[in-house]
């Protein structure tokens, strides 16, 4: 059983990055004409758009019958200690993979904090409920490894149930929940639906603390798909860097001619 | 007494040097420093005029209007987050998407002014982003829950300092509103972006 499930997870490993590389080889964009049309079409890259607005209103939906409602309730039922105590032991689950994804992306100081973080808090915090280490670790994922690495985010995708992805972080997250340590020992251990269970629960958890948040965007945008995507990517460029300056990453405001900015003819 | 003489030569174009030098360094200091010096001042007016509790709603409306016009560089903005679209459009087009896009941050930000509770604005330092432009660091300290990274995109433009983006947690505004606007004007074109800012200030001032 062990060999088979290790191989298994080899063969699915492989066949993601497999499926990563193709894509991202077709993923070039064509240059149109115009310097500020390629510049526009590099950051929204989205060649699946109407098949990704389908599924956006598919999850926009089913948020709105089901996960947004039950976040709702949560967050009016179960007392903000209890709360913040689900988040610990749900960041402190995902300690292992963090790690891994650290010392993938040579971030050794980072996989040194997740490792400190992850033995004290379970055992110092009663398995992860309390958050005593304070080492505030930022997710890291396969996603984000694969960037460092320098392969391309590839065309945006809305994930049917799972929301905005870029095509590198899609296949980075399968990734991830194959080689998470967490996931793996259940597996091992013959312990169903732990990936179910604690995606249902980050769903949850995640959702209760960006319900005025999500709102208020939508709330003023005039296009919140559009609003959605250039959001999405700017936060995973920036979880990329880590919160470091993003100086580099601002676009140009500067206008070739200046001092005139309105046309007139 | 030779040494002492090729001494005093030394110091004396040390310091020639350092007189000759000291406009342009002072120069490459004051750019990022008068972006400071603006940020600074328009943050401490901000956090006074937000808990002033003498003021009405509309009263910090207004001021909040009158900062915006008076400390951020809206044409550029504006003309930012046409991107592209900003050529074709014709030159009555472009006068008047500047009117509305101010409106409608005027309405998208005038609402926020309600649900003031006592953040405050800590400025940090600033860097030069290029040779007319700095970003300053700040983080908004709230009463409960982490604080907020927020960086100032300040320009040097004949009026003075402006700003011309504000970027939260790493996401730059301008951008956002550009990506945004950019789907909605291939869609229905550069009218029908006007019209939607028109349809968006409506429903948010009579709510």
């Amino acid at each position: 059983m062990g060999l088979r499930s290790k191989s298994s997870s080899l063969k699915a490993s492989l066949t993601a990055i497999a499926l990563l590389v193709a894509v991202s080889g077709c993923a070039t964009p064509q240059q149109k004409d115009g310097k500020a049309v390629a510049v526009m079409y590099n950051e929204v890259y989205d060649p699946l758009e109407p098949m990704n607005r389908y599924f956006f209103d598919v999850n926009y939906a089913l948020d709105a019958l089901f996960l947004k409602p039950v976040a709702e309730m949560y967050r009016g039922v179960v007392p903000e200690p209890v709360r913040d105590s689900v988040t610990n032991f749900l960041t402190n689950l995902s300690q292992p993979i963090y790690l891994i994804n650290n010392v993938l992306q040579g971030d050794l100081n980072g996989a040194g904090d997740n490792m400190g973080a992850f033995f004290t808090n379970t055992f110092l915090g009663v398995g992860g409920l309390f958050d005593v280490a304070k080492l505030n670790t930022p997710v890291e994922d396969m996603g984000q490894t694969f960037a460092k690495w320098g392969i391309q985010e590839g065309p945006y995708l809305v994930v049917p149930l799972l929301g905005p992805r870029t095509t590198r972080a899609a296949v980075g997250g399968v990734a991830d929940y194959y080689l998470d340590p967490i996931n793996y020992a259940a597996r091992e251990n013959d312990i169903d639906n732990v990936g179910i269970i604690r995606a249902a629960a980050t769903g949850i958890d995640q959702r209760s603390r960006s319900i005025e948040a999500l709102d208020e965007i939508e709330k003023n945008a005039i296009d919140f798909y559009a609003a959605i995507r250039s959001l999405y990517r700017q936060n995973r460029n920036n979880m990329i860097l880590n919160g470091a300056s993003n100086s580099t990453q601002l676009p140009n405001m500067s206008f070739d001619d200046d001092d005139e900015p309105v046309k007139k003819d | 007494m030779f040494t002492r003489r090729k001494f005093f030569q030394k110091t004396l174009i040390a310091t020639a040097m350092a007189v000759l030098f000291q406009p342009s360094a002072f120069a490459a200091e004051t750019k990022e420093q008068a972006a400071l010096t603006m940020v600074k001042g328009i943050g401490d007016e901000a956090v006074a005029t937000l808990a002033d509790k003498s003021l009405s709603e509309e009263q910090k409306q207004d001021r909040f209007e009158t900062f915006l016009d008076s400390s951020f560089d809206m044409k550029r903005i504006g003309r930012f987050v046409l991107g592209q679209y900003w050529r074709d459009a014709t030159s009555a087009e472009q006068t008047e998407f500047l009117k509305v896009f101010r409106d409608y941050m005027v309405t998208s930000y005038a609402e926020k002014i309600g649900s003031y509770s006592g953040e405050n604005l800590e400025i940090k330092d600033a860097t030069s982003l290029n040779d007319k432009e700095s970003l300053v660091h700040s983080v908004i300290v709230r009463p409960s829950g982490p604080p907020i990274k927020l960086d100032w995109r300040v320009r040097k433009t004949n009026d003075g300092e402006k700003i011309v983006d504000v970027i939260i947690e790493g996401i730059s505004m301008a951008q956002t509103h550009r990506s945004e606007f950019a789907s909605v004007v291939s869609q229905s074109g550069v009218d029908g972006l006007i019209k939607k800012l028109e349809e968006q200030i409506k429903t948010a001032s009579s709510s």
